[in-house]
């Protein structure tokens, strides 16, 4: 039986009246790729929030690493928050000083490497780069991290195309090398689903449907096709 | 290479201070800063020429400008909290491998560095125009300037000394609008309220520069500043169990 890195039963977590989780029980395994999925609002932030402690679930049990979820199991977890900015007067050269300085697990090198990829120059701060640009620097500092859990919710979103594809062959690169364990949620199925062992499709905080993403392919030509079948689904 | 949890807090004071306010776009540029900056400079002595000529400036009213400081200061701290959210990097803030606690007394720490250069700025700039007064004033003497200046450092003092209490009073208030516990802010302000006329008129509060340092003065100050310290651990367990993300 393989390791697992995140085991969740039952959990909930309601907004006052609104329920954004939702008796959620989901088992992540060591070394896969998995793509939460679904609208605005089905639960995918708040799941991976509670991963990291940001958020505490009112219902049920999340064990993350083998631990309680917490800051220091954070020491172990590269995330990149949903709608993240990063801080404006820090140039490409100290925000991977800060990565190095603050973040367990930081490869300077790789961080280097990266941002030679990225095409990011090392003294541009933040504040003057593009939205894009800011993210490849953000998923730089989750992406340069030796560490067994990455969870990145919504890299892609509000970035132009030519800036998703240096993220991608990031993706892709540096999971062929490191045997970590990938969260990813994003409404860009159509480029990032050759990336997904696994898929979840969440809606109002449920499991709607989840499996082997290979399998899914084979089922229904791809997983961008599926999303869009629910989505109608959804809609009637 | 792992960075260990014990050292980084001191980097954590470094990030924090050297900080600047957010991404939001200046909408005074650096030469219009300077214009004002020379505007003030002129009229100050401009004014200070005028008075210090005609009249005898009682030149201790000016330290009074140290009460109103902790109130700045506490302003100042809430929006050490609030930029997190406002410039979106709450998620990386809070979920470094850092116990909230010492997250939270990073910000403690750094704002108490920065008010004590603002302190430390404010004594300087009046004592440069007490000593401007002083020297075209005719009323006015060497040792009443020296006078001056070492009340000055004493209303410096006193300023440091409330600093904790307004720092940790700001890093609460910021962190409370954005938990659970958000209802809580206007209980807040009756505390305050009732707290600061209750002890106006007791006399407990009152701008009186004449305070010595004495037993009850030592014994108020370590009395703020554990209030402040049980502040601090309020803040990093609502930034812990009751945060409303």
């Amino acid at each position: 039986m393989s390791e697992q890195i995140i085991s969740a039963k039952g959990l909930t977590k309601r907004y006052g009246g609104k329920t954004a989780v939702e008796n959620l029980t989901l088992n992540v395994e060591k070394g896969r790729v998995l793509g939460m999925l679904g609208a605005n609002g089905a639960g995918k932030s708040t799941f991976f929030r509670m991963i990291v402690g940001l958020v505490q679930p009112d219902d049920g049990h999340l064990e993350v690493l083998g631990k309680e979820p917490g800051w220091r199991t954070n020491a172990e977890i590269a995330y990149l928050p949903d709608r993240a900015r990063w801080y404006g007067d820090y140039t490409t050269k100290q925000s991977i000083e800060w990565g190095a300085r603050f973040l367990p697990g930081f490869d300077s090198e790789e961080a280097a490497r990266l941002r030679d990829i990225m095409r990011l120059p090392m003294d541009l701060k933040a504040g003057e780069m593009s939205k894009g640009q800011e993210a490849r620097l953000m998923l730089i500092l989750c992406m340069a991290r030796r560490v067994p859990l990455v969870i990145l919710d919504e890299p892609f979103s509000g970035i132009d195309g030519s800036s998703r594809e240096h993220i991608m062959d990031v993706l892709i690169d540096a999971l062929s090398e490191k045997q970590q364990t990938l969260l990813i949620s994003t409404h860009e199925i159509y480029e990032a689903e050759g990336l997904f062992d696994r898929v979840v499709f969440l809606d109002q905080g449920r499991v709607a449907l989840s499996g082997d993403a290979e399998s899914l392919r084979g089922q229904y030509g791809s997983i961008d096709a599926l999303s869009r079948k629910l989505y109608r689904e959804g809609e009637k | 290479m792992q960075p260990g949890l014990k050292s980084v807090f001191v980097p954590l004071v470094r990030h924090e201070f050297y900080r600047k306010r957010g991404r939001r776009r200046q909408w005074m540029n650096r030469q219009w800063r300077l214009t004002y900056l020379l505007f003030f400079l002129m009229i100050t002595l401009v004014l200070t020429t005028y008075f210090s000529l005609s009249y005898k400036i009682q030149l201790n009213y000016i330290w009074y400008v140290f009460f109103g400081l902790p109130w700045a200061i506490f302003g100042l701290t809430i929006s050490r909290i609030v930029r997190e959210w406002r410039g979106e990097t709450v998620g990386w803030w809070l979920t470094l491998p850092c116990s909230r606690q010492t997250l939270i007394s990073a910000k403690f720490a750094a704002s108490f560095m920065m008010s004590i250069l603002i302190a430390l700025a404010v004594y300087v700039l009046i004592l440069l125009f007490g000593g401007y007064a002083a020297l075209i004033s005719a009323s006015l003497s060497l040792k009443d300037f020296g006078s001056f200046a070492e009340s000055g450092l004493w209303f410096f003092f006193l300023d440091i000394c409330s600093f904790p209490l307004a720092i940790a009073f700001g890093l609460l208030y910021g962190t409370l609008a954005q938990t659970k516990w958000r209802p809580a802010i206007p209980l807040f302000w009756i505390i305050w309220s009732l707290g600061w006329s209750i002890g106006g008129s007791l006399g407990w509060i009152r701008p009186d520069p004449s305070i010595q340092l004495s037993f009850t003065m030592i014994l108020t100050v370590l009395i703020s500043w554990t209030i402040s310290w049980l502040l601090l651990v309020l803040t990093a367990w609502l930034l812990e169990k009751k945060l409303d993300l």
